[in-house]
């Protein structure tokens, strides 16, 4: 078969009005799902995902460093997140993160003084020893979080949904003789500040990310790059200390093993201490969503610090993505699938019913060509534009809500929607190629209703007839019944969408969902051809 | 050379052909008459490959049109009665369409499908859309589409019905052509004078059989030039009434 005419008919496909029309609209209601989403999300108070960052503020010698790191839900370093440091609602200093996520934001100590004195209701002068803490402003893309300042730390207010930080480790290392590994490291730097926190990613693993950096002459220094570590798969060992009912967790030399602590593993560092095992007290299992962890080492030295980690809960904002992206898939096939009966009546039907594929096939053409040229040109034609779907919903995340959508994410959206279009558009090519355009376009649409429209009302009907009693078991029957949809293929990775980001269970077999999948794709056509390798093409 | 070998073919209850074997040799113009519904169109379908036989064969230069139909269709062109093409298309898009079956570019094919069509009386149409050509246009189409590869057999079907006389010269007139460079010409009609001026021999069929072939020279010494004794002898051969 030749690629020519195949990329003809994908051409003829997409490049017609109504196909781009449909097309727009699909984008359309990828923006709007992500404009309500962010409206949700702002509105209601959660915090965006994927913008977590840990740092330190330092003051010593009449400056102030904010050093820190920020990083994403899978502990993947975040650039471009700017960070701005504000005393009574005002900026002082910001700065934007590097390639690595590392952000140094300066400030001296008489500008935090004088801002702090010129706020309303100051009093005439801020003695140096009541120097403010500034408050944190988090920005990605139009989105910004703020942690104000508290004594301990930085804090994000609770009704925003985040998770708040308290203050948890301040300390200065002193360790006398370093052991090798550590001056391999991280070389001779007298003063290291080692921070760290563990966060269950999308896909469910633990991670760990650890960042550290140094206080050498005055001026702070990252010390190495930030690390990410997945620790879902390591196993414990003695070392650790819990202080019950926290989420603090201590490293101390010599160690000392709690005597009542119910520890489950969560992994280990390989740090300049060697290796290090994390754990948390089962009580705090990290499978309930974000946890920090902090270690320190040595004793609390003469510089102040204010340190700490804002990050949000893989909660209500992946939860509402992950809803959204269920919902807008189900709204855009329902879209491509009007495209489908559409151009299925376009290139087949309507061609087949007035005789105008008879010349095409008196050429060097077989009609096992022709069919499958025509499939084809309409299968590439729906995975440009599943494509274009996908790629407009990153743009959106990326613009309107400061998320961009993981390769995992974006897989199964793509996977949901170009998968069941291949199903539904070979249900409707095979109705073209066996009826004439007026009847394939009256049985076309009545399997749109039935398929697209109306089949969960259906099957509740169905269910309940068949002896499914109670919503669950009328529901989990409608559920099931998707094997029988060409919906399938997008029941099935939107679950396992939701599956990934919120841990919840599915109903469809993978196999069976597979088989189905491959049912909806292969049998029809096959049966349709049958029909076709005979029919007179010629209009009567 | 065309071969139509046993060919049979039913819709239904309707036995439309039966049998039908006979031959078009390379230089040869062969008419091909019989009465509307006698089985001329179904056969040159069969022959194109455009409609599959339910037993026999066609084959074009020896090779099978239900066999080996990409190398059998290269070596025929086509000029159907009444073609019909994609209306939506623009004419040159559908010949670069159409000529990338054979292979061509579409760099190739554009300047392909130029050449002919501005041979054909085309040339100032190629960008129109197929859907405001006219009958004679569509033939004339069909005819520059069927010369992608120049192929060595050609098969007009009915072609002459509806055109004005420039165009039934034309036509005429590109049969005399293909016969002189040497191609198998199969020119149906259901009028036997529309043949007896360029034709060779002419095969007669009548519902769904082949009932003689006979050359035109031995037409012609049996009934002389005269249309009406022509009319009467064909109406003879088929067994109906004038």
């Amino acid at each position: 078969m030749r690629a020519g005419p195949v990329l003809y008919d994908l051409r003829r496909s997409v490049l017609r009005v109504s196909t781009l029309v449909l097309l727009a609209l699909a984008i359309v209601a990828g923006a709007g799902m992500t404009y309500l989403l962010r409206v949700s999300i702002l509105q209601g108070g959660v915090a965006l995902e994927d913008v977590n960052f840990m740092g330190a503020l330092a003051v010593t010698e009449g400056r102030a460093y904010l050093v820190g790191v920020s990083f994403d839900s899978y502990g993947r370093p975040l650039e471009g997140i700017r960070v701005e440091l504000l005393v009574m609602g005002r900026v002082v200093a910001e700065a934007v993160s590097s390639g690595e996520g590392l952000v140094v934001v300066e400030v001296s100590v008489r500008k935090l003084l004088e801002e702090a004195a010129a706020a309303p209701g100051a009093p005439v002068a801020v003695q140096p020893a009541a120097l403010p803490v500034p408050a944190l402003r988090l920005t990605r893309g139009s989105v910004n979080l703020t942690a104000s300042a508290t004594p301990e730390g930085w804090e994000l207010p609770g009704p925003r949904g985040v998770v708040s930080f308290k203050r948890v480790s301040a300390h200065v290392l002193d360790l006398g003789v370093r052991p090798e590994a550590y001056r391999r490291s991280l070389g001779e730097a007298p003063l290291v500040y080692l921070d760290s926190t563990v966060l269950k990613t999308g896909d469910g693993r633990v991670v760990a990310v650890v960042f550290g950096f140094s206080l050498d002459g005055g001026s702070p220094r990252a010390v190495g790059q930030p690390l990410c570590y997945n620790v879902s798969r390591v196993a414990i060992s003695a070392g650790l200390v819990a202080m019950a009912g926290g989420l603090l967790l201590e490293v101390y030399d010599p160690p000392q093993v709690p005597a009542n602590a119910t520890m489950a593993c969560r992994g280990s560092l390989e740090s300049f201490w060697g290796r290090l095992d994390l754990g948390v007290p089962e009580e705090l299992a990290v499978g309930a969503g974000a946890r920090l962890l902090i270690i320190g080492v040595g004793s609390p030295g003469e510089y102040e610090y204010y340190s700490g980690t804002v990050f949000t809960r893989s909660s209500r904002a992946l939860r509402a993505v992950a809803l959204s992206l269920s919902g807008s898939i189900s709204v855009v096939l329902q879209v491509f699938a009007i495209a489908a009966v559409y151009l299925s009546n376009q290139l087949m039907a309507r061609p087949r019913s007035s005789g105008e594929l008879e010349f095409v096939l008196s050429g060097p053409v077989t009609r096992v060509d022709l069919f499958v040229c025509r499939y084809a040109a309409q299968l590439m034609a729906f995975a440009a534009m599943t494509a274009v779907f996908a790629l407009a919903l990153q743009v959106f995340c990326g613009a309107l809500l400061g998320v961009s959508l993981d390769a995992e994410s974006l897989a199964y959206v793509f996977a949901a929607a170009f998968l069941t279009m291949a199903a539904f558009l070979s249900l409707s090519y095979s109705m073209a190629s066996s009826l004439r355009s007026g009847l394939y376009m009256a049985v076309a649409v009545a399997a749109y209703v039935v398929f697209m429209l109306f089949w969960d009302a259906l099957m509740y009907v169905v269910g309940f007839s068949l002896g499914a009693r109670g919503y669950q078991e009328i529901s989990e029957f409608a559920s099931r019944s998707v094997y029988f949809n060409p919906r399938v293929a997008g029941a099935f990775f939107a679950e396992r969408l939701q599956t990934s980001v919120l841990g919840t269970q599915g109903v469809l077999d993978p196999l069976l969902a597979a088989l189905s999948i491959a049912a909806w794709i292969a049998v029809p056509p096959l049966i349709a051809y049958l029909r076709f390798r005979r029919i007179p093409l010629y209009s009567t | 050379m065309i071969s139509v070998e046993g060919v049979s073919k039913s819709f239904g209850s309707l036995r439309a052909l039966d049998g039908v074997s006979f031959e078009v040799r390379n230089g040869e113009v062969v008419g091909f008459v019989g009465l509307n519904g006698a089985g001329k169109t179904t056969t040159i379908r069969i022959a194109v490959g455009v409609l599959p036989p339910d037993s026999g064969d066609v084959l074009i230069d020896g090779y099978s049109v239900t066999r080996e139909k990409r190398r059998a269709s290269e070596r025929v062109g086509w000029v159907p009665e009444i073609p019909m093409f994609e209306r939506d298309f623009r004419a040159l898009d559908y010949f670069a369409y159409v000529a990338g079956f054979y292979g061509y570019s579409r760099s190739e094919a554009v300047e392909l499908g130029r050449e002919l069509m501005s041979r054909f009386g085309l040339g100032d149409a190629v960008r129109r859309k197929l859907g405001e050509y006219s009958q004679g246009m569509r033939k004339r189409f069909a005819l520059a589409l069927s010369m992608i590869r120049d192929p060595p057999n050609f098969i007009f079907d009915e072609v002459l019905n509806g055109l004005d006389p420039q165009g039934i010269a034309f036509f005429r007139q590109m049969a005399a052509e293909f016969r002189r460079a040497g191609k198998a010409v199969l020119f149906s009609s259901h009028i036997l004078s529309e043949v007896e001026e360029i034709a060779d021999r002419v095969v007669f069929i009548h519902r769904g059989r082949i009932v003689a072939d006979m050359s035109i020279d031995e037409i012609r010494s049996r009934v002389g030039r005269d249309q009406r004794a022509l009319e009467e002898f064909f109406f003879k051969l088929v067994g109906v009434g004038q």
